[in-house]
Protein backbone atom coordinates (compact mmCIF):
# COMPACT_ATOMS: atom_id res chain seq x y z
CA UNK A 1 0.00 0.00 0.00
CA UNK A 2 1.20 3.31 -0.79
CA UNK A 3 0.21 6.67 1.81
CA UNK A 4 0.72 10.10 2.00
CA UNK A 5 0.47 12.96 4.48
CA UNK A 6 -2.04 13.09 7.01
CA UNK A 7 -5.52 13.85 5.57
CA UNK A 8 -8.69 15.99 7.44
CA UNK A 9 -12.41 14.29 6.28
CA UNK A 10 -14.63 16.97 5.01
CA UNK A 11 -17.22 15.35 6.55
CA UNK A 12 -16.36 14.40 9.95
CA UNK A 13 -13.20 16.14 10.17
CA UNK A 14 -11.29 13.16 11.78
CA UNK A 15 -7.44 13.47 10.71
CA UNK A 16 -5.89 10.21 9.54
CA UNK A 17 -3.27 8.61 7.05
CA UNK A 18 -4.51 7.37 4.19
CA UNK A 19 -3.64 4.14 1.82
CA UNK A 20 -4.34 2.83 -1.03
CA UNK A 21 -2.85 1.15 -4.14
CA UNK A 22 0.39 2.43 -5.53
CA UNK A 23 -0.82 4.77 -8.12
CA UNK A 24 0.35 7.07 -11.18
CA UNK A 25 -2.99 8.85 -10.76
CA UNK A 26 -3.36 12.34 -9.76
CA UNK A 27 -6.35 11.45 -7.67
CA UNK A 28 -6.97 8.19 -5.42
CA UNK A 29 -10.45 7.37 -3.62
CA UNK A 30 -9.80 7.30 0.27
CA UNK A 31 -12.06 5.91 3.30
CA UNK A 32 -11.88 7.65 6.99
CA UNK A 33 -12.07 5.92 9.83
CA UNK A 34 -16.06 6.71 10.28
CA UNK A 35 -16.39 5.37 6.58
CA UNK A 36 -16.86 8.50 4.31
CA UNK A 37 -15.32 8.05 0.95
CA UNK A 38 -13.90 10.98 -0.73
CA UNK A 39 -11.00 11.56 -3.47
CA UNK A 40 -7.52 13.04 -2.66
CA UNK A 41 -4.75 14.73 -4.80
CA UNK A 42 -1.78 12.44 -5.07
CA UNK A 43 0.99 14.93 -6.28
CA UNK A 44 3.12 12.77 -9.12
CA UNK A 45 6.35 12.80 -10.23
CA UNK A 46 9.02 13.79 -7.87
CA UNK A 47 10.62 17.39 -7.03
CA UNK A 48 14.47 18.59 -8.59
CA UNK A 49 16.29 21.95 -7.18
CA UNK A 50 18.48 24.12 -8.43
CA UNK A 51 19.66 21.71 -11.34
CA UNK A 52 21.36 23.00 -14.36
CA UNK A 53 23.10 21.26 -17.54
CA UNK A 54 26.68 20.65 -16.69
CA UNK A 55 27.84 18.78 -19.77
CA UNK A 56 26.76 20.56 -22.73
CA UNK A 57 28.07 18.49 -25.25
CA UNK A 58 26.70 15.30 -24.13
CA UNK A 59 23.08 16.70 -23.71
CA UNK A 60 23.44 18.29 -27.24
CA UNK A 61 23.37 14.18 -28.36
CA UNK A 62 19.97 14.12 -26.96
CA UNK A 63 16.21 14.45 -28.81
CA UNK A 64 15.84 18.16 -29.37
CA UNK A 65 11.96 17.12 -28.14
CA UNK A 66 14.03 15.53 -25.21
CA UNK A 67 16.13 18.44 -24.85
CA UNK A 68 13.24 20.80 -24.35
CA UNK A 69 11.50 18.50 -21.95
CA UNK A 70 14.35 18.34 -19.68
CA UNK A 71 14.67 22.54 -19.59
CA UNK A 72 11.31 22.38 -18.95
CA UNK A 73 11.26 20.20 -15.93
CA UNK A 74 15.23 22.39 -14.67
CA UNK A 75 13.08 25.26 -14.96
CA UNK A 76 9.96 24.36 -12.94
CA UNK A 77 11.35 22.09 -10.63
CA UNK A 78 9.03 19.34 -11.13
CA UNK A 79 9.34 16.09 -13.17
CA UNK A 80 6.65 13.81 -14.70
CA UNK A 81 6.27 10.30 -13.80
CA UNK A 82 7.23 9.52 -17.55
CA UNK A 83 10.82 12.18 -17.04
CA UNK A 84 11.76 10.71 -13.68
CA UNK A 85 13.94 7.89 -14.77
CA UNK A 86 15.74 10.04 -17.35
CA UNK A 87 16.41 12.52 -14.87
CA UNK A 88 17.64 9.94 -12.64
CA UNK A 89 20.33 8.87 -15.44
CA UNK A 90 21.06 12.27 -16.26
CA UNK A 91 22.08 13.16 -13.06
CA UNK A 92 23.98 9.48 -12.95
CA UNK A 93 25.79 10.47 -16.24
CA UNK A 94 27.00 13.87 -14.56
CA UNK A 95 24.85 15.89 -17.40
CA UNK A 96 22.50 17.18 -15.16
CA UNK A 97 23.63 18.25 -11.84
CA UNK A 98 21.17 19.16 -8.76
CA UNK A 99 22.55 20.66 -5.35
CA UNK B 1 2.35 -12.68 -46.72
CA UNK B 2 3.58 -8.86 -47.00
CA UNK B 3 0.14 -7.90 -47.80
CA UNK B 4 -2.02 -9.88 -45.17
CA UNK B 5 0.86 -8.47 -42.62
CA UNK B 6 0.03 -5.21 -44.01
CA UNK B 7 -3.41 -5.21 -43.61
CA UNK B 8 -2.93 -6.43 -40.22
CA UNK B 9 -1.14 -3.53 -39.10
CA UNK B 10 -3.53 -1.77 -39.51
CA UNK B 11 -6.12 -3.89 -37.94
CA UNK B 12 -3.78 -4.37 -34.92
CA UNK B 13 -2.26 -1.36 -34.30
CA UNK B 14 -4.58 1.70 -35.70
CA UNK B 15 -4.39 3.55 -32.66
CA UNK B 16 -0.22 3.88 -33.28
CA UNK B 17 -0.32 4.49 -36.49
CA UNK B 18 -3.48 7.39 -36.35
CA UNK B 19 -1.04 8.91 -33.33
CA UNK B 20 2.10 8.50 -35.66
CA UNK B 21 0.48 10.62 -38.30
CA UNK B 22 -1.23 8.13 -40.34
CA UNK B 23 0.53 4.95 -43.25
CA UNK B 24 2.44 7.32 -44.84
CA UNK B 25 3.83 9.12 -41.98
CA UNK B 26 4.64 6.11 -40.11
CA UNK B 27 6.08 4.70 -43.40
CA UNK B 28 8.78 7.79 -43.64
CA UNK B 29 9.61 6.90 -40.09
CA UNK B 30 11.06 3.36 -40.66
CA UNK B 31 12.20 4.48 -43.88
CA UNK B 32 14.73 6.76 -41.60
CA UNK B 33 15.16 3.38 -39.90
CA UNK B 34 16.81 1.61 -42.76
CA UNK B 35 18.31 4.73 -44.37
CA UNK B 36 20.45 5.22 -40.65
CA UNK B 37 21.29 1.24 -40.46
CA UNK B 38 22.59 1.21 -44.28
CA UNK B 39 24.55 4.24 -43.52
CA UNK B 40 25.72 3.03 -39.55
CA UNK B 41 26.42 -0.44 -41.63
CA UNK B 42 28.83 1.01 -44.43
CA UNK B 43 30.65 3.14 -41.44
CA UNK B 44 31.41 0.00 -39.60
CA UNK B 45 31.80 -1.89 -42.66
CA UNK B 46 34.52 0.12 -43.55
CA UNK B 47 36.14 0.05 -40.33
CA UNK B 48 36.24 -3.13 -38.88
CA UNK B 49 34.83 -5.58 -42.03
CA UNK B 50 32.65 -8.40 -41.54
CA UNK B 51 34.73 -9.71 -38.69
CA UNK B 52 32.70 -7.21 -36.36
CA UNK B 53 29.45 -8.93 -36.55
CA UNK B 54 31.27 -11.68 -34.68
CA UNK B 55 32.39 -9.23 -31.79
CA UNK B 56 29.27 -6.77 -31.92
CA UNK B 57 25.64 -7.49 -31.15
CA UNK B 58 24.77 -4.24 -32.86
CA UNK B 59 26.65 -5.20 -35.87
CA UNK B 60 25.05 -8.22 -36.23
CA UNK B 61 21.96 -6.83 -35.85
CA UNK B 62 22.31 -4.22 -38.57
CA UNK B 63 24.18 -6.89 -41.04
CA UNK B 64 21.37 -9.60 -40.40
CA UNK B 65 18.25 -7.06 -41.15
CA UNK B 66 19.93 -5.52 -43.95
CA UNK B 67 21.00 -8.97 -45.69
CA UNK B 68 17.32 -9.91 -45.54
CA UNK B 69 16.15 -6.79 -47.17
CA UNK B 70 18.65 -7.06 -50.14
CA UNK B 71 20.71 -4.20 -48.90
CA UNK B 72 24.29 -6.62 -48.84
CA UNK B 73 26.06 -9.03 -49.80
CA UNK B 74 26.77 -12.23 -48.46
CA UNK B 75 30.63 -10.54 -48.28
CA UNK B 76 28.98 -7.55 -45.97
CA UNK B 77 29.58 -5.67 -48.87
CA UNK B 78 26.51 -2.93 -49.91
CA UNK B 79 24.31 -4.01 -53.00
CA UNK B 80 21.92 -0.90 -53.48
CA UNK B 81 20.94 2.11 -51.06
CA UNK B 82 18.17 3.79 -49.83
CA UNK B 83 17.16 6.79 -51.16
CA UNK B 84 16.83 9.55 -48.18
CA UNK B 85 13.74 9.81 -47.28
CA UNK B 86 11.67 12.98 -46.55
CA UNK B 87 11.79 14.59 -42.94
CA UNK B 88 8.34 13.44 -41.97
CA UNK B 89 6.01 16.00 -40.15
CA UNK B 90 3.91 14.34 -37.78
CA UNK B 91 5.75 15.31 -33.96
CA UNK B 92 5.61 11.59 -32.87
CA UNK B 93 7.09 11.02 -36.64
CA UNK B 94 9.91 13.32 -35.99
CA UNK B 95 10.73 11.97 -32.53
CA UNK B 96 11.76 8.37 -34.04
CA UNK B 97 13.65 9.71 -36.35
CA UNK B 98 15.27 12.11 -33.89
CA UNK B 99 16.25 9.15 -31.44
CA UNK B 100 18.36 7.92 -34.70
CA UNK B 101 19.91 10.93 -35.37
CA UNK B 102 20.93 11.32 -31.41
CA UNK B 103 21.96 7.60 -31.74
CA UNK B 104 24.31 8.81 -35.11
CA UNK B 105 26.09 11.43 -33.43
CA UNK B 106 27.21 8.59 -30.68
CA UNK B 107 28.70 7.27 -33.86
CA UNK B 108 28.38 3.68 -34.85
CA UNK B 109 32.23 2.60 -35.37
CA UNK B 110 32.27 3.92 -31.22
CA UNK B 111 29.29 1.37 -30.63
CA UNK B 112 30.70 -1.06 -32.68
CA UNK B 113 33.86 -1.28 -30.97
CA UNK B 114 32.41 -0.70 -27.35
CA UNK B 115 33.89 2.68 -27.06
CA UNK B 116 30.77 4.90 -26.86
CA UNK B 117 30.27 6.04 -23.30
CA UNK B 118 27.78 3.58 -21.54
CA UNK B 119 26.21 6.47 -19.39
CA UNK B 120 25.74 7.78 -22.60
CA UNK B 121 23.94 4.76 -23.90
CA UNK B 122 21.78 4.71 -21.03
CA UNK B 123 20.76 8.40 -21.12
CA UNK B 124 19.46 7.35 -24.61
CA UNK B 125 17.42 3.94 -23.90
CA UNK B 126 15.83 6.07 -21.29
CA UNK B 127 15.18 8.70 -23.84
CA UNK B 128 13.62 6.09 -26.24
CA UNK B 129 11.49 4.76 -23.06
CA UNK B 130 10.29 8.19 -22.24
CA UNK B 131 9.31 9.54 -26.20
CA UNK B 132 6.06 9.57 -26.65
CA UNK B 133 5.83 7.49 -29.60
CA UNK B 134 7.04 4.72 -27.41
CA UNK B 135 4.29 5.21 -24.75
CA UNK B 136 1.85 5.20 -27.82
CA UNK B 137 3.48 1.62 -29.21
CA UNK B 138 3.36 0.61 -25.10
CA UNK B 139 -0.25 1.45 -24.80
CA UNK B 140 -1.54 -0.11 -28.04
CA UNK B 141 0.01 -3.04 -27.13
CA UNK B 142 -1.47 -3.68 -23.67
CA UNK B 143 -4.68 -2.47 -25.36
CA UNK B 144 -4.41 -4.90 -28.15
CA UNK B 145 -3.57 -7.37 -25.35
CA UNK B 146 -6.49 -6.87 -23.48
CA UNK B 147 -4.29 -6.64 -20.18
CA UNK B 148 -7.61 -5.34 -18.29
CA UNK B 149 -8.49 -9.51 -18.00
CA UNK B 150 -5.62 -10.35 -16.09
CA UNK B 151 -5.40 -9.88 -12.29
CA UNK B 152 -1.96 -11.28 -11.58
CA UNK B 153 0.38 -10.24 -13.96
CA UNK B 154 4.83 -11.49 -14.04
CA UNK B 155 6.77 -8.81 -16.02
CA UNK B 156 9.88 -10.21 -16.81
CA UNK B 157 12.78 -7.61 -16.83
CA UNK B 158 10.98 -4.83 -15.74
CA UNK B 159 13.77 -2.03 -17.34
CA UNK B 160 12.82 1.34 -15.87
CA UNK B 161 9.05 0.38 -14.94
CA UNK B 162 7.01 2.55 -17.85
CA UNK B 163 5.71 -1.02 -18.88
CA UNK B 164 4.38 -1.77 -15.43
CA UNK B 165 2.94 2.29 -15.29
CA UNK B 166 1.58 1.37 -18.61
CA UNK B 167 -0.66 -1.38 -17.30
CA UNK B 168 -1.66 0.58 -14.22
CA UNK B 169 -3.17 3.49 -16.16
CA UNK B 170 -5.15 1.12 -17.95
CA UNK B 171 -6.21 -1.19 -15.26
CA UNK B 172 -5.77 -2.41 -11.36
CA UNK B 173 -4.35 -6.08 -10.92
CA UNK B 174 -4.40 -7.67 -7.93
CA UNK B 175 -0.80 -8.64 -7.63
CA UNK B 176 2.10 -6.87 -10.21
CA UNK B 177 5.50 -9.19 -10.02
CA UNK B 178 8.52 -7.78 -12.04
CA UNK B 179 12.28 -8.69 -11.44
CA UNK B 180 15.31 -6.94 -13.47
CA UNK B 181 18.76 -8.62 -13.48
CA UNK B 182 19.92 -5.05 -13.57
CA UNK B 183 19.82 -3.05 -9.76
CA UNK B 184 19.83 0.20 -11.31
CA UNK B 185 16.87 -0.72 -13.56
CA UNK B 186 15.31 -2.30 -9.93
CA UNK B 187 15.84 1.27 -8.72
CA UNK B 188 14.30 3.23 -11.21
CA UNK B 189 11.38 0.89 -11.91
CA UNK B 190 10.54 0.83 -7.55
CA UNK B 191 11.06 4.79 -7.64
CA UNK B 192 9.04 5.29 -10.64
CA UNK B 193 6.08 3.29 -9.06
CA UNK B 194 6.35 3.96 -5.38
CA UNK B 195 7.10 0.29 -3.96
CA UNK B 196 10.22 -0.68 -2.03
CA UNK B 197 12.36 -2.47 -4.40
CA UNK B 198 12.63 -6.32 -2.78
CA UNK B 199 9.65 -5.96 -0.93
CA UNK B 200 6.29 -7.52 -0.92
CA UNK B 201 4.11 -5.70 0.41
CA UNK B 202 1.66 -4.19 -1.54
CA UNK B 203 0.06 -5.17 -4.89
CA UNK B 204 3.59 -4.38 -7.14
CA UNK B 205 6.52 -5.84 -6.39
CA UNK B 206 9.55 -5.46 -7.91
CA UNK B 207 12.54 -7.84 -7.26
CA UNK B 208 16.33 -8.02 -8.55
CA UNK B 209 17.15 -11.71 -9.41
CA UNK B 210 19.93 -12.66 -11.51
CA UNK B 211 17.36 -14.97 -14.04
CA UNK B 212 14.19 -15.81 -14.51
CA UNK B 213 14.37 -18.47 -12.76
CA UNK B 214 15.52 -16.84 -10.00
CA UNK B 215 12.69 -14.40 -9.89
CA UNK B 216 9.76 -17.55 -10.58
CA UNK B 217 11.38 -19.16 -7.47
CA UNK B 218 10.55 -15.65 -5.51
CA UNK B 219 7.13 -15.06 -7.46
CA UNK B 220 6.24 -18.59 -6.32
CA UNK B 221 5.84 -17.40 -2.72
CA UNK B 222 2.96 -14.86 -3.28
CA UNK B 223 1.34 -16.34 -6.02
CA UNK B 224 1.49 -19.96 -5.33
CA UNK B 225 -1.57 -20.69 -7.94
CA UNK B 226 0.62 -19.02 -10.86
CA UNK B 227 -0.09 -16.16 -12.42
CA UNK B 228 -3.04 -15.12 -15.26
CA UNK B 229 -0.23 -13.57 -17.47
CA UNK B 230 3.58 -13.10 -18.20
CA UNK B 231 4.14 -9.94 -19.92
CA UNK B 232 7.30 -9.42 -22.33
CA UNK B 233 7.07 -6.49 -24.17
CA UNK B 234 10.85 -6.40 -25.95
CA UNK B 235 12.00 -8.19 -23.12
CA UNK B 236 13.31 -11.76 -24.98
CA UNK B 237 16.55 -10.15 -26.75
CA UNK B 238 17.76 -9.02 -22.74
CA UNK B 239 17.60 -12.85 -21.66
CA UNK B 240 21.03 -14.67 -21.09
CA UNK B 241 19.38 -18.00 -21.79
CA UNK B 242 15.76 -16.77 -23.12
CA UNK B 243 14.77 -20.38 -23.64
CA UNK B 244 15.79 -21.80 -20.38
CA UNK B 245 14.62 -18.79 -18.57
CA UNK B 246 11.37 -18.93 -20.17
CA UNK B 247 10.66 -22.45 -19.54
CA UNK B 248 11.52 -21.41 -16.06
CA UNK B 249 8.50 -18.82 -16.34
CA UNK B 250 5.82 -21.31 -17.84
CA UNK B 251 6.42 -22.83 -13.84
CA UNK B 252 5.13 -19.16 -12.78
CA UNK B 253 1.82 -19.58 -15.02
CA UNK B 254 -1.40 -20.65 -13.23
CA UNK B 255 -4.34 -22.93 -15.19
CA UNK B 256 -4.87 -21.00 -18.65
CA UNK B 257 -2.18 -18.73 -18.26
CA UNK B 258 -1.10 -16.48 -21.29
CA UNK B 259 2.45 -15.51 -22.25
CA UNK B 260 1.96 -12.27 -24.01
CA UNK B 261 4.64 -11.56 -26.37
CA UNK B 262 5.79 -7.85 -28.67
CA UNK B 263 9.40 -8.32 -29.78
CA UNK B 264 11.44 -6.57 -32.26
CA UNK B 265 12.82 -8.23 -34.72
CA UNK B 266 15.43 -8.20 -37.50
CA UNK B 267 12.59 -8.03 -40.16
CA UNK B 268 11.25 -4.84 -38.19
CA UNK B 269 12.77 -2.04 -38.37
CA UNK B 270 16.63 -1.89 -38.71
CA UNK B 271 18.05 0.76 -37.31
CA UNK B 272 15.79 0.90 -34.26
CA UNK B 273 16.48 -3.29 -33.72
CA UNK B 274 20.50 -2.28 -33.85
CA UNK B 275 20.28 0.57 -31.62
CA UNK B 276 18.61 -1.46 -28.57
CA UNK B 277 21.01 -3.92 -28.95
CA UNK B 278 23.67 -1.54 -28.81
CA UNK B 279 21.50 -0.67 -25.46
CA UNK B 280 22.90 -4.22 -24.10
CA UNK B 281 20.50 -6.29 -25.62
CA UNK B 282 21.87 -9.93 -25.52
CA UNK B 283 20.32 -11.44 -29.19
CA UNK B 284 18.96 -10.53 -32.28
CA UNK B 285 15.92 -12.46 -33.54
CA UNK B 286 14.01 -12.89 -36.84
CA UNK B 287 9.77 -13.39 -36.11
CA UNK B 288 10.97 -17.31 -36.94
CA UNK B 289 13.70 -17.44 -34.21
CA UNK B 290 11.14 -16.00 -32.04
CA UNK B 291 8.33 -18.70 -32.39
CA UNK B 292 11.02 -21.71 -32.71
CA UNK B 293 12.52 -20.68 -29.28
CA UNK B 294 9.29 -20.76 -27.54
CA UNK B 295 8.31 -23.67 -29.13
CA UNK B 296 11.31 -25.29 -27.68
CA UNK B 297 10.42 -23.86 -24.61
CA UNK B 298 7.48 -25.81 -24.28
CA UNK B 299 5.11 -23.39 -25.15
CA UNK B 300 2.15 -23.55 -27.98
CA UNK B 301 0.88 -20.81 -29.78
CA UNK B 302 -2.55 -19.31 -29.16
CA UNK B 303 -2.90 -15.79 -31.30
CA UNK B 304 -0.62 -14.23 -33.51
CA UNK B 305 -1.16 -10.86 -34.50
CA UNK B 306 1.08 -9.17 -36.42
CA UNK B 307 4.78 -11.25 -37.48
CA UNK B 308 7.34 -8.22 -37.84
CA UNK B 309 5.81 -4.63 -38.65
CA UNK B 310 6.10 -2.44 -36.21
CA UNK B 311 7.65 -5.92 -34.10
CA UNK B 312 5.93 -9.36 -33.39
CA UNK B 313 2.97 -9.92 -31.67
CA UNK B 314 1.28 -12.78 -30.57
CA UNK B 315 -0.35 -14.69 -27.38
CA UNK B 316 1.62 -17.77 -26.16
CA UNK B 317 0.19 -20.70 -23.67
CA UNK B 318 2.52 -23.63 -21.84
CA UNK B 319 2.17 -27.18 -23.46
CA UNK B 320 0.15 -28.89 -21.29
Amino acid sequence: MYSIASVKCPICGVEFRPTFRSSNREEAEVTCPNGHIFTVFVPSGDSVFDCEIRDWERFGLLPQATQQAVLEVIYSGKVPNELQSLMRRLKEAGIVVCT
Amino acid sequence: MKFVEELNVLRYYKPFIDAGGGVKQVQTALKWSEWYAVKWWEEVYNDLGLQSIRESVFARALFISLRIRGYLRDDGRIKKRPEKPEYPTNSYAIEFVELHESFDRVGAVNVATDKADENTLAVLYSTMLSQGWYRILRQTFLRLMEIERYQTIFEPIVKEGQTAMAVMEISTPKLYFGFDYRRDNVELAAAALRVKPGECRSEICIFNAPTACDAVKIARRYVPSGVDAVLMLHTLYWMLDPVKELTCISQIMGQGGKLLVGQQVVESTPGLVAVVASFGAKHVFSWKGVEQMLKSAGYELSKRYLRYMPYYIAVWEPRR
